[in-house]
């Protein structure tokens, strides 16, 4: 498993917390770094120290820069270009997830309102995005 | 004639002379020789004898004279047997020496000094002469031996010839006292005379006749080298005489030169005869050349003349016909040469021909010209139009006629079908309702048609002036204008639009066309046309005019009614874009900020009952479960909600749908999820053209509710098929409805059972009808309470056999 951090990009600090604690029963270690905008999202994957994450879990609705911007930001810059995105949101919009795929996301998931299912949700994006899956090293 | 008057005249005034002792009538000149009273008798006497003769054609051809003229042939017996007695008698005292006293029985002779003749007797020469002519004129009345009488004629006038030729050249001593007793000069010109009318008389002398025949050429000629010869000898003779008589030449010498004179003349004569023969012959051989031509271009004209040609004797027979004589009638020239004219006549008509023809022989006419039918050689008539003429001889009696004759049929026919022609546009313009008119332009009359009696005009006057003066004065400038411009213009046709007097002084609009005809020169020498009458037709249009307008109008208004209400649709339909894009934004707003609250409520339901588990009691459990349970239904609401939402927003995309294969499908999933044994019947092929993702929602949504009433039935049953009627159904064996609140179902919200007993949020079949009527279709239920529900919809379309 990657040391590597996972950016979380979430506004709703309900969703934060809650995510966070799916995560922890999952046991999945990994530092989350949380980004309460698309901006601060931004500002930390190009800053001059940049976060280098194994993962950015991005919702859609975002104050100041929405996610599908922050994916195209990511997918435009070479340094970030293999990063895998999962979108996880509310929205089961039909226009949001055309965007994201046109975008390249990697995986567009909804986020259950069922607690339980969160978690099992949590733990397969965790397991398979930072376990099973392999991505070139940049 | 003359010569006889005159030598009687000659006569008379001697013996008047005679009577009177008025001396200066008895001789020619003073101082010549007496004619004797005897001598002035005897000549008086053959003189009417003569003429006598002459009255009574008894020295004609005639060899026996008409009856009526014996009487005077018997007086001129009688008066030329006395000048014969008169001349013997004074011959015979020549003769026998002796004087009978005979010459002094009528008239006393002064006998003049150195006289030589017996008083009162004439000239032995005269005596001769007068014995001779007085025979011949005795046998010409007797009308006997008339070679004779000519040579005793001739012999009569020969003696004063000579006395007189003898007076010319002045024989010596021929005087009232010259030695020899000679002929008076006078007595030899009477004489002579009647020598010449004694011939002229005489029928025998034929050589006289040929001589004084005026008509011809060569007598004039003979008569004309006759006198010049007869006075050139003379000259020629008098010339040598006066030469010898002056001693110049002896007299062998003088009858040398007068011999070669007279050849010389001779000659002379023969040098002009010669060459007026020529001429003569130059010009008849001229007019003969020209008589060749003449007949060859009269010939060619008759033989190639259009016309049929044929020369006709009195009689009727007709003896030479031209080519197209006989191609009018058929026949060979030798078929014709047997026939008279009266034969080719058609009998009814040969009467008057006949008339005419004895009309011109009466000389009561000139020419014949008819039309007449002739018959053909086949039988058949032909119509012909007949001049002939005479051509006479010199006598005036008519030679032949030569008649000339024109196939008319094609004419009378043409003429027929003008008139047929000329009846069919009578006829014509009877029977139209235009006013139809011929204007016969050089005469300026107009024929109108009957049709003018429609503006009240029953005795119309037919000039133009009467015309102009019915159209509108504030027309009839520009018409008149406009007529004279087109007459004189190449153009064939014109027409005008005018306001035209009615008799009753009101006013009707004409439309006139008129067709103009001219001759070879271009004039214009007829108009024919007609005048329609559009009145009604222009009043209707006025009034088609006038509601066209208010039509227009009312158009123009409607269409500003309809621009404001389009212009408010306009802002409807912006109204309803914006609340469309407005009910987007809330149901995406929905699908996120709605969820977000439920997922906390659930999350932190959930964070506490595991990290209080402890301190919670089971009621405090309880509660956190129906927290939980609230907020999954509030998430199943807003899923429903905005289903129906994006349902009504879908864009149809309209396709096969296989309502069997997905009906299948999904009852297939049910069991799967529920675990359930449900008895399900599915009819197969059952297919339709519609949105096929939204009919899978109606049949999810249909078979789900069969499913969950049928939850508590111990045989459920669900089945899908088609009614008789076309549509489709879904049924089952659940707890069913009442029907009467049937309406409700699909309403969104509305429940007719409790949350409890079957959970579900009211919208299902909202969304089912909102997608059955998309489609242009219905839906409806039937049920009764514990036996099951139907759940019936249609879906019209092309492919569905509804």
């Amino acid at each position: 498993m990657t040391e590597r951090p996972i950016l979380l990009v979430e506004d709703n600090p309900d969703d934060v917390d809650l995510t966070l604690r799916a995560l922890k029963k999952n046991r999945i270690a990994n530092e989350v770094v949380v980004a309460g905008d698309g901006e601060d999202a931004i500002d930390l994957l190009f800053r001059d120290e940049p976060l280098c994450p194994g993962l950015v879990l991005l919702d859609v609705k975002l104050p100041r820069m929405s996610g599908i911007e922050v994916l195209a930001r990511i997918r435009a810059d070479r340094r970030t270009s293999f990063l895998p995105v999962v979108m996880l949101t509310s929205s089961t919009d039909e226009r949001d997830m055309v965007e994201a795929y046109g975008h390249f996301v990697n995986s567009y998931v909804r986020k259950p309102i069922d607690f339980n299912e969160f978690i099992e949700v949590a733990n397969q994006i965790g397991m398979y995005w930072l376990l099973v899956n392999r991505v070139p090293f940049t | 004639m003359v010569c006889a008057w005159s030598a009687a005249a000659l006569s008379a005034v001697v013996l008047i002379g005679w009577v009177t002792h008025w001396w200066v009538l008895t001789h020619t000149l003073p101082g010549q020789i007496q004619m004797k009273a005897n001598t002035a008798i005897g000549i008086l006497a053959i003189a009417l004898a003569t003429l006598l003769l002459q009255r009574a054609g008894a020295s004609g051809s005639k060899p026996t004279p008409a009856r009526g003229s014996n009487a005077l042939s018997t007086v001129a017996r009688a008066l030329a047997s006395l000048t014969l007695i008169i001349g013997i008698v004074a011959a015979a005292q020549y003769a026998l020496g002796v004087g009978f006293h005979f010459d002094e029985l009528f008239f006393d002779d002064p006998i003049e000094a150195g006289e030589l003749t017996p008083a009162g007797r004439m000239a032995p020469t005269t005596a001769v002469s007068l014995v001779l002519l007085g025979s011949s004129a005795l046998l010409l009345a007797l009308g006997a031996l008339r070679r004779l009488t000519v040579w005793l004629t001739c012999g009569g006038g020969a003696v004063p010839l000579f006395v007189l030729v003898g007076y010319l050249y002045a024989v010596p001593g021929w005087s009232r006292s010259g030695p020899r007793a000679v002929m008076a000069a006078n007595t030899a010109l009477a004489l002579l005379l009647l020598t010449v009318a004694l011939l002229a008389m005489n029928a025998e002398a034929e050589w006289f006749h040929r001589v004084f025949d005026p008509a011809s050429y060569a007598a004039r000629l003979a008569r004309r080298v006759f006198g010049f010869t007869s006075i050139a000898i003379i000259c020629v003779g008098w010339i040598r005489l006066v030469g010898e008589r002056a001693g110049l030449y002896s007299t062998a010498e003088g009858l040398a030169l007068a011999s070669v004179f007279s050849m010389c003349l001779g000659l002379g004569v023969v040098a002009v005869f010669t060459r007026l023969l020529r001429d003569e012959e130059r010009v008849r051989h001229d007019r003969e050349r020209d008589l060749i031509e003449s007949e060859a271009r009269w010939r060619a004209m008759f033989d190639h003349a259009q016309v049929g040609m044929v020369q006709t004797a009195p009689g009727g027979r007709l003896f030479l016909a031209n080519a197209k004589f006989h191609e009018l009638l058929g026949f060979t020239p030798e078929e014709l040469r047997q026939k008279t004219w009266a034969e080719i006549t058609l009998p009814a008509e040969v009467a008057e021909s006949a008339d005419a023809v004895a009309r011109v022989l009466r000389g009561e006419s000139s020419r014949i010209e008819l039309y007449k039918h002739y018959v053909r050689k086949d039988g058949s008539p032909l119509l012909a139009h007949v001049v002939s003429a005479p051509v006479r001889h010199p006598s005036g009696e008519v030679a032949y006629f030569v008649t000339a004759i024109e196939d008319v049929t094609e004419r009378r026919r043409s003429e027929q079908a003008l008139r047929l022609s000329d009846e069919r546009f009578r006829l014509a313009a009877r029977a139209t309702e235009d006013i139809v008119y011929d204007w016969n332009i050089s005469e300026d009359r107009i024929w109108w048609g009957e049709a003018l009696a429609r503006l009240g005009y029953q005795k119309p006057s037919h000039t133009l002036e009467w015309w102009s003066s019915r159209v509108h004065e504030d027309d009839r400038a520009d018409v008149e204008r406009l007529l004279f411009e087109a007459l004189r213009g190449p153009d064939e046709r014109w027409q005008s639009e005018y306001r035209f007097q009615r008799a009753d002084g009101t006013f009707a609009v004409i439309h006139e066309r008129g067709f103009i005809v001219r001759d070879d020169t271009g004039r214009a020498v007829r108009m024919i046309g007609a005048m329609s009458d559009v009145t009604m037709r222009r009043e209707a249009e006025e009034v088609l005019r006038d509601s066209h307008a208010a039509l227009q109008k009312m158009v123009a208004e409607r269409t500003s009614e309809l621009r404001v209400e389009r212009d408010r649709l306009q802002v409807l339909a912006g109204e309803l874009q914006t609340a469309n894009v407005e009910l987007e934004a809330f149901s995406y707003s929905v699908s996120h900020d709605l969820r977000a609250p439920l997922r906390s409520i659930d999350g932190f339901s959930q964070a506490l009952a595991e990290d209080a588990g402890d301190a919670l009691d089971d009621q405090a459990r309880s509660h956190l479960a129906r927290v939980r349970a609230a907020a999954a239904r509030m998430g199943n609401l807003i899923d429903d909600l905005l289903e129906l939402s994006r349902v009504s927003r879908a864009v149809m995309s309209m396709g096969e749908a296989d309502l069997s294969a997905m009906g299948l499908s999904i009852a297939r999933r049910l069991c799967e999820e529920t675990g359930r044994e449900v008895r399900i019947e599915i009819e197969p092929r059952l297919t339709v053209r519609a949105d096929a993702q939204l009919m899978g929602i109606v049949l999810e949504n249909l078979l789900s509710n069969a499913w969950k009433f049928t939850s508590r039935k111990a045989e459920p049953s669900v089945g899908l098929g088609r009614s008789a009627d076309g549509s489709f159904f879904v049924r089952d064996n659940g707890v069913g409805f009442d029907t009467r609140h049937a309406d409700k179902l699909f309403v969104p919200f509305q429940r007719l059972h409790r949350v409890s007993e079957y959970p579900g949020t009211g919208i299902g079949l909202a969304t089912v009808r909102r997608i059955i009527r998309k489609h242009g279709g219905d839906v409806r239920a039937e049920s009764e309470p514990g036996r099951g529900a139907t759940f019936y919809f249609t879906v019209p379309s092309d492919g569905d056999s509804a």
